[in-house]
């Protein structure tokens, strides 16, 4: 029986002898144990009709009373997006359920309250059962189900349920609900900005028939734009039309989605609650929330961004590329370990062919070695540090916030920028993450941002190597990088069919980053890069060792060099973006090698990096390309790459020298 | 664990699969359950100092 849900005065629950009940919440938090621990061992497991959604039904008792116990598929929130959520909604809606069972994270309060609030707006008669109490509390977080149940006026129970710990308080809790000894009506859980509150008002009175849920939740759904609400209203209400066009309105008014601020509103109350309920040892956080909010807003959450980006240029381009890879590679390789390589192997190889094959110009050792570890590895370790710093602070989830807005503008949302912030580090591994995005055109949209216009941490930290004797050079290079994730975005949003994301992430705290977390990152990055990089070297001068020999090699950087050519710049780029496309990093480091023996400089360097940056994918990216989005889009996004990089490559040189700019 | 983005605690066995990824099996990323971001499991080489200088593996969120 739901509250609000006007369906006529309720049965004697006192008399009855059965009722329903339907365990929700999210995946992983425990539903499962729960439902275990109510049922006993025995489960009637069946699809759900019409879907591959499995669904458990058990049967409890509360003395007298007999419980049917539904265990409905994970849902974040009302809003149903996954074939699984749609049918937990479904069996909410349809099934009648006497009683609902949100069971939640007690570690997690702050990321779950936002759906509880959401059950009680829809008027269901709601237990809130607090699992996991005992990691909650060995946390450091203490919720307090009582003072908790005061501020939701529902019941709430703490729980351990793999322990079967607090489930008869769980049961008997259920059984008050059922008698209707808890949850007097209650205020609203939750309050929107005024337009919306008074779009909400007239909805209500607007509505004719009802839905299972109450008239608020109906209108704060429709006017979110839920799909199945609207397609329900479409069909039964004379006001649909209304509906549509109050949905604008309200957008115009709050100058955002409906959804954003659904969102926000329900957010900022879950902190309220979680503020008033908690009794954390950790209340020391006033300096951080106000740093936290500073990072969000526009005005100084982009300075923010700057100075950040700043610091890892600072790190990255001058302590790593200046300091460290000058003696790294240019001591110790260049000096000390390739002459003694060379000489050792020209003694103890009498065909210089084979000596070849391990050291001079493309030798195994004395390139691949030189490239992965005397180059590369000292630059994506202090990025790994820098990026570690800044996932351990809580930052990345601001900067989604903070780029939500922009983001759409590319047809993505701040969600995105998960995917795009793995892709610094790795753009293969980031591309298999566009997984998670809500749209099909969100994942062809960001993978081919992540093929051509984010650069890898090596590709990053290399490229910054190579241009930070010139502030200007790196900063052209910067912008257009920016510009063409903003033009080619845009464009891909108009021309890619589909409709566009929504975007909600909950924001954990800002914290002060943990030295050891932040080691912990940094080593094992580090590891999984040696892990990787090394191999892939070594095998990269074996291969250029066989195509020397079979003229391959020469044949593909004498076609490559045309296109150098036509953009001004020398043969050997040729090289360089053949092992481009080999690695990303190599074709940098193939770079790096070029400036160092002073064959290129100025704007032609800045021209080098911004089509090697957006060149081809390497080997493995346009692998994973193929895998994930199928071989038309893979090919696609290949061919865009290929001819977008040498484009820009010559519309910047020639705005540079119609400009008369140079570096 | 506690994931870096969106604050999600869970542990490692919570950790969603990552079936057809080609790394599976040999790939030291935890993925969180809720937003799908990958963060580093564990490193050998901070394991080693710990065992050396016989410091017990924290929670608190690595």
């Amino acid at each position: 029986m739901r509250r609000g849900a006007d369906q006529g005065p309720k049965v004697l629950e006192s008399l009855r002898r059965s009722a329903k009940v339907a365990l929700v919440g999210r995946p992983n938090v425990g539903k499962s144990a729960v439902f275990g621990a109510l049922t006993g061992t025995y489960a009637n497991v069946s699809n759900y009709p019409g879907t591959t959604v499995e669904v458990f039904r058990g049967r409890s008792r509360v003395g007298e009373l007999e419980l049917e116990v539904l265990d409905t598929p994970g849902m974040y929130s009302l809003m149903s997006i996954t074939e699984e959520e749609k049918v937990a909604r479904d069996m909410l809606l349809l099934e009648s359920p006497d009683v609902v069972v949100h069971v939640v994270d007690a570690k997690n309060l702050e990321l779950e309250l936002p759906m509880t609030l959401q059950l009680l707006e829809a008027g269901f008669d709601l237990v809130l059962c607090l699992n996991m109490m005992d990691e909650a509390i060995s946390s450091g977080v203490q919720p307090d189900p009582e003072a908790l149940s005061r501020e939701l006026s529902a019941p709430v129970v703490g729980t351990v349920a793999v322990k079967g710990e607090g489930i008869d308080r769980l049961k008997e809790a259920i059984a008050r609900t059922l008698e209707g000894k808890e949850g007097p009506d209650r205020a609203l859980p939750v309050r929107y900005p005024e337009p919306l509150e008074r779009a909400l008002e007239e909805l209500e009175r607007l509505l004719s028939r009802d839905y299972h849920l109450s008239r608020r939740a109906v209108g704060v759904l429709a006017l979110q734009g839920d799909p199945e609400v609207l397609k329900a209203l479409s069909l039964a209400e004379e006001s649909y039309q209304r509906v549509i066009q109050m949905k604008a309105e309200v957008e115009r008014r709050l100058g955002k989605e409906v959804s954003y601020a659904v969102a926000e509103a329900l957010r900022a109350r879950a902190r309220e609650l979680v503020e008033r309920v908690i009794r954390a040892s950790e209340r020391r956080k006033r300096v951080l929330d106000r740093l936290s909010d500073l990072t969000i807003r526009p005005l100084t959450g982009l300075p923010i961004l700057l100075l950040v980006v700043y610091a890892i240029y600072e790190v990255v381009g001058v302590l790593g590329a200046q300091v460290i890879v000058d003696f790294t590679e240019g001591y110790l390789f260049e000096e000390r370990i390739n002459p003694f390589l060379d000489s050792l192997f020209e003694r103890l190889i009498p065909y210089p062919v084979i000596q070849d094959l391990f050291v001079h110009e493309h030798g195994m050792l004395t390139l691949g070695l030189r490239y992965s570890l005397g180059l590369i590895l000292p630059l994506v370790t202090v990025f790994f540090l820098v990026f570690a710093l800044l996932e351990d602070s809580g930052y990345l989830p601001r900067l989604a916030l903070l780029l939500d807005r922009a983001f759409k503008a590319v047809g993505l949302s701040g969600r995105a920028v998960i995917p795009m912030v793995l892709g610094l580090g790795c753009d293969t591994m980031a591309t298999i993450v566009t997984r998670t995005l809500e749209t099909r055109k969100e994942r062809i949209i960001a993978t081919l941002l992540l093929s051509l216009a984010i650069p890898c941490s090596a590709q990053l930290g290399v490229i910054m190597g190579v241009l930070h004797s010139s502030a200007k050079a790196l900063l052209i290079w910067l912008s257009v990088l920016v510009a063409v994730f903003l033009a080619v975005g845009a464009a891909s949003k108009r021309l890619i069919p589909g409709g566009n994301p929504v975007f909600f992430m909950e924001i954990p705290p800002l914290r002060v980053p943990s030295p050891r977390n932040v080691l912990v990152k940094t080593m094992a990055r580090v590891e999984w890069y040696v892990k990787e990089v090394v191999p892939i070297f070594l095998a990269a001068s074996l291969l250029i060792w066989i195509g020397n020999l079979t003229g391959l090699f020469q044949a593909l950087t004498g076609a490559l060099a045309y296109p150098a050519r036509w953009l001004g710049l020398p043969d050997e780029m040729g090289r360089v973006f053949l092992y481009g496309f080999l690695r990303r990093d190599y074709g940098a480091a193939g770079l790096y090698d070029l400036k160092e023996a002073g064959v290129i400089s100025g704007n032609s360097l800045v021209v080098a990096s911004v089509v090697l940056t957006l060149f081809l994918p390497c080997v493995a990216q346009l692998m994973v390309n193929y895998k994930e989005r199928g071989p038309r889009v893979a090919a696609a996004i290949a061919l865009t790459t290929l001819f977008f990089s040498f484009s820009v490559g010559w519309t910047l040189k020639s705005a540079l020298e119609w400009l008369g700019v140079s570096v | 664990m506690r994931c870096p983005i969106c604050g999600f605690e869970f542990d490692e066995g919570q950790s969603s699969s990552c079936g057809g990824c080609p790394l599976r099996g040999g790939c030291s990323l935890v993925r969180c359950p809720n937003c799908g971001y990958e963060t580093p499991r564990d490193s050998r080489a901070v394991n080693l100092l710990d065992r050396i200088f016989g410091r017990k593996k924290g929670h608190d969120g690595a």
